[in-house]
């Protein structure tokens, strides 16, 4: 698991790392920063990365909320249709996502929604699999706690927002990062619903380092290194909570 | 507070009757006891009292004002969980506060308040401790703490002792009795153990399949069951029965009946004209000598097993086939196999209908 990321870092460090016939000249070969500073001089870099995290923010946001608000509606409250509803979502789960893929295309095109960031934001949003995570963790959670909070004197949304959502936090959590992840490393559907660079998200940019005759090695391995280092850095940070987010549920308080 | 409830009815989805036509007056200032098997609807009229549940039919009063349409929150309720239900995010400070919080008060008298009711609960070193850091009875004492921080009318327990082990239990019983007695609030306390029923209570509503089978005092449940379903519901080891059918079938000369017959008093040959179906007596009431002056000599029997308790002993022993049990708290050695002479307290039997009422 640790050599590509060494493999990518070692060659991002080199000047033309393409020119090393073996292992060993590579290493001892002399350190530099040029891809980096080339990486991030490149006109669109900074546009590039600027789109993805933008794009990540706001769907992860997007999830986190409406997620919770259709998990919180699935494992709590009674409505009509409620039995259809739910295994709608469950058949959505075994969809694989390339089938949707042509039909997604077109109906963008009818929104006029290519090269825009309504097509890189709004379909993913609020997704089955983020609503059916929040669904059986709530179903977990005991209802007491929001009868405590009724007779407490909380109202619904106050409920929602001081009990609900705290409680919820380690599934929140992996549910976020797991989507802020999933979106950071996008590629098939940015690259289909974009062809300006204005609107080009970072993996869907570095594949232009992929040039027509040659590939550009150092450059691409330098930009990668970037763009993975949001992902290195929140799995840091929340790494305890990940864990924990993962096994929810499955032990016995 | 005064609680009041009428006719009140619930039956949940699929025509499943929970509750019927349940009426019952509960005095300002009482400790009412729910108590009854599990399923008998007792924790659905708690929170239908609560307001979590919504009745179908039936009227509740607090204090002569009908509160069917009022909120949860505003029905000045505290309520304790069967599994504490404390805010896991918050500390014990913020648990007890919350409510308090809710309703908007001023920092400093939420402050105030706190304090002095975690000192009430004697947990004033742990308002940092998230829920999880304390044990099962600290945690009791938290929910606690939260019900009373809004000084309610009324409390309202919903088997709050069953998650706690058995030497905790009898601690916190006692507890929550004094706490009732110094705070003087209207508790109505939900229950399935006897032992606590019995012990808390002023009064005790035994409930069964969503019917009222007795309201009566731990006193008048235990020695005057209404029905036979209190009767055998309450009392530890079970109270002895004997159907009088099967007595007649018994060719044994010292059979139950016959003494009956031959030795009733007046005032008992009266309810024997009443036709009587079972016949129930309690285990202390079961002697190996005539001790009371209207004893009955139910021949000699057969020890099964002997249970001995240290302070008393139960003795189970076998009649027409069936298990019976004595209770003594005389040193006597018997010993398994043995046989033994038996005599009724005639004074205590119990005589109930072919609808098993008491005559």
């Amino acid at each position: 698991m640790i050599f590509p990321m060494f493999w990518m870092l070692l060659l991002s460090l080199k000047e033309y790392p393409e020119r090393y016939s073996n292992f060993i000249h590579l290493i001892i070969s002399k350190f530099t920063l040029l891809n980096y500073k080339d990486a991030l001089k490149s006109d669109s870099f900074d546009i590039y990365f600027f789109n993805s995290l933008l794009v990540a923010v706001f769907v992860t946001l997007g999830n986190v909320l409406f997620c919770m608000m259709v998990g919180y509606a699935l494992a709590r409250k009674n409505f009509k249709g409620k039995a259809i509803f739910t295994s709608s979502i469950l058949g959505v789960l075994i969809i694989p996502s390339h089938v949707i893929m042509i039909p997604l295309y077109r109906l963008m095109v009818k929104l006029s929604w290519i090269n825009t960031y309504w097509s890189l934001i709004l379909p993913w949003v609020v997704t089955p699999f983020g609503i059916f995570l929040v669904w059986q963790y709530l179903k977990s959670v005991p209802i007491e706690l929001e009868e405590a909070a009724r007779i407490d004197g909380a109202s619904f949304w106050k409920i929602f927002f001081l009990i609900i959502i705290p409680v919820s936090r380690p599934i929140l959590t992996v549910l976020g990062i797991y989507t802020f992840l999933g979106n950071w490393n996008s590629f098939l559907f940015p690259f289909l619903f974009t062809n300006s660079e204005s609107y080009r998200t970072l993996p869907v940019g570095l594949t232009f380092y992929l040039g027509k005759q040659s590939i550009d090695w150092g450059h691409l391995m330098a930009g990668s290194s970037i763009s993975a280092l949001p992902i290195i850095i929140l799995f840091l940070i929340f790494q305890k909570q990940i864990i924990k987010g993962l096994i929810a549920g499955s032990l016995k308080e | 507070m005064k609680v009041r409830l009428e006719n009140i009815s619930k039956s949940f989805e699929k025509g499943k009757s929970i509750l019927k036509d349940i009426s019952l007056m509960i005095d300002d200032g009482e400790f009412c006891v729910f108590l009854g098997p599990s399923g008998c609807g007792k924790t659905t009229l708690l929170r239908i009292i609560a307001g979590l549940e919504k009745e179908d039919t039936g009227t509740i009063f607090f204090n002569d004002k009908v509160i069917n349409s009022l909120e949860p929150k505003n029905r000045n309720i505290g309520m304790v969980f069967q599994n504490y239900a404390l805010y896991p995010h918050l500390n014990v400070f913020d648990n007890i506060a919350f409510p308090l919080k809710i309703s908007g008060e001023k920092k400093e008298k939420i402050k105030e308040r706190v304090l002095q009711i975690s000192e009430f609960i004697g947990l004033k070193e742990y308002l940092d401790y998230k829920p999880k850091q304390l044990s099962g009875g600290q945690r009791q004492r938290v929910a606690l703490g939260r019900a009373i921080s809004r000084s309610p009318q009324i409390f309202l327990f919903d088997e709050p002792l069953s998650n706690l082990d058995a030497k905790l239990r009898m601690q916190m019983r006692t507890e929550l009795y004094q706490l009732h007695k110094e705070l003087g609030t209207t508790s109505i306390y939900v229950t399935h153990d006897q032992v606590e029923a019995m012990t808390m209570g002023d009064k005790i509503v035994v409930l069964n399949n969503g019917i009222i089978q007795q309201i009566g005092s731990p006193f008048e449940i235990y020695e005057n069951p209404s029905n036979l379903f209190v009767a055998t519901f309450v009392g530890n080891p079970q109270i002895n029965l004997f159907t009088i059918d099967s007595l007649n079938l018994n060719d044994d000369s010292s059979s139950l009946n016959q003494k009956l017959i031959l030795n009733f008093y007046e005032s008992l040959k009266e309810i024997l004209q009443s036709n009587p179906v079972k016949i129930a007596i309690r285990p202390e009431n079961i002697f190996l000598k005539p001790v009371f002056p209207h004893s009955i000599f139910l021949g000699k029997r057969k020890i099964l097993t002997i249970e001995y308790m240290g302070n008393e002993t139960i003795v189970n022993f076998e009649f027409n086939k069936e298990l019976k049990s004595f209770r003594t708290n005389e040193k006597i050695h018997l010993n398994q196999d043995e046989y033994i002479d038996i005599y009724l307290n005639q004074d205590k039997l119990i005589f109930f209908d072919n609808n098993n009422n008491k005559i």
